[in-house]
């Protein structure tokens, strides 16, 4: 009789542990899925915010006689494809043309000592490349936190429950590689 | 009668005693979890909400360290005299006393202010000093006894006093050695200018203003900031957590035991 207590015990124990964790590892996968939606929101607030500072950079350079007129060309255009983005591999892309069009454009301009001279151009130099630094800085703590999830989703036991729950794992913020031959403009 | 009185009392005390020590095992899964499952943010693009920085301490002005009188922004200070008795012998507490000022973490992007009262401190002891007995006449120690503060002239007597090293071996005080009733142990933790430091906390806005402030959050309560490295924190919260779980399944199942035998035998 007390060996049948103390196994009732020990079973009860278990069960309430076995519970315990189960909980735990829901929570913690619910958790990691909306730490990369949020992860993704905080590119994308500054991804749109950089997009926005580029028509105020056209209107700027607008106002000075810019030889090269196909830089503002591709810098109208930039913003449209950003626009028709599909999927996060087209973001990636558009975003990486973006860094070395804005860089491009950024040494053309310096050629021309009056607009290097402009308070209100160099305000958006200098905010534009603020924008850019904290975009590589979120690209690079979103991939983090999507490894993070991918990783934990093929781990056992999390995978049991990341099936039932049909949790799949997500694209890096990443070119395509067929893209990524294509970005140097 | 008497026997159902006592199980309901048993039941109901270690029902609070099992819940306590479920939620706080479960607890510290969680936020080990948490540290694991957070990837570490620049500080010029952190975002709102829970982040994980790696930093330095930079503040506008400086606490000094009662004993050492080293700059610093957080410290613990903690005096300990040692006693002995016929059952026991041990460190008792003198004077314990914790300061902070608002201070600021910096990386090479940018920096960040920390609401230094809502921070919970992980911090190694870094000055470990015994002050041996025999130095200290009977009249002084009645008088550090009275006053567990100590007076910059009793300050000066320690400096004249012998006075040792105890080592700090992985962020922790040696515990071995012999001791003279009354031998004196005075222990300092605090985060100089320039710390390494690791942090945890919910990023916000500072009350009433528009600047960024590191906190604990409204929901995520965690929050603490620490001079050593992730992978140490990862362990200590490991080693804590077994130990909480192994105590925990001792403490429900032995009392679970006893009851249900008392049901049983009626």
């Amino acid at each position: 009789m007390l060996l049948i207590v103390e196994l009732f015990v020990f079973l009860l124990i278990v069960l309430v542990l076995f519970i315990f964790y189960i909980i735990f590892i829901y929570n913690s996968l619910v958790r990691l899925k909306n730490n990369i939606t949020k992860a993704w929101s905080n590119i994308e607030v500054l991804l749109k915010q950089r997009y926005d500072e580029l028509p105020k950079l056209i209107d700027t350079v607008k106002g000075y006689t810019i030889h090269e007129k196909s830089v503002l060309t591709d810098l109208i255009k930039i913003r449209s494809d950003y626009k028709g983005a599909k999927d996060i591999h087209d973001i990636a892309e558009i975003n990486d043309k973006t860094d070395d069009l804005i860089k491009k454009s950024f040494l053309v301009f310096e050629k021309y000592p009056d607009l290097k001279a402009d308070g209100n151009f160099l305000k958006l130099q200098k905010r534009i490349s603020e924008i850019e630094n904290m975009i590589s800085d979120r690209r690079e703590y979103y991939n983090d936190v999507v490894t993070i999830y991918n990783t934990r989703i093929e781990q056992i036991p999390y995978n049991l429950i990341a099936n039932s729950l049909k949790y799949k794992p997500k694209d890096l913020f990443v070119a395509n590689d067929s893209e990524k031959k294509n970005i140097r403009i | 009668m008497l026997n159902i009185v006592i199980i309901i009392f048993l039941i109901l005390g270690f029902s609070v005693l099992w819940f306590y020590l479920i939620f706080t095992t479960y607890n510290k899964y969680r936020i080990r979890h948490l540290i694991k499952d957070t990837p570490t943010s620049k500080i010029r693009s952190a975002a709102i909400g829970l982040v994980e920085l790696n930093g330095k301490v930079i503040a506008d002005k400086y606490l000094e360290t009662p004993f050492s009188k080293q700059n610093c922004v957080y410290y613990e200070y903690l005096k300990q005299v040692f006693y002995r008795t016929d059952k026991s012998a041990g460190w008792r507490t003198l004077a314990h006393e914790k300061k902070h000022i608002d201070y600021y973490i910096y990386d090479d992007t940018g920096k960040i202010k920390v609401k230094a009262d809502e921070v919970k401190y992980v911090v190694s002891p870094k000055i470990a000093k015994l002050v041996l007995a025999p130095r200290f006449s009977v009249k002084q120690i009645f008088e550090i006894l009275k006053n567990p503060i100590i007076t910059p002239e009793q300050q000066g007597s320690i400096e004249n006093k012998e006075i040792k090293d105890i080592e700090i071996k992985n962020g922790k005080v040696n515990e071995f050695g012999y001791y003279y009733p009354g031998d004196l142990r005075i222990i300092e933790r605090f985060l100089e200018p320039d710390n390494q430091v690791y942090v945890i906390g919910t990023l916000g806005n500072e009350d009433n203003s528009d600047q960024h402030i590191i906190k604990k959050g409204k929901y995520e309560k965690t929050c603490f900031v620490s001079d050593s490295s992730e992978e140490q924190i990862l362990k200590k919260y490991n080693l804590e957590f077994i130990l909480l779980l192994i105590v925990t399944i001792i403490i429900t199942s032995l009392p679970l035991i006893y009851i249900l035998k008392l049901i049983i035998s009626g």
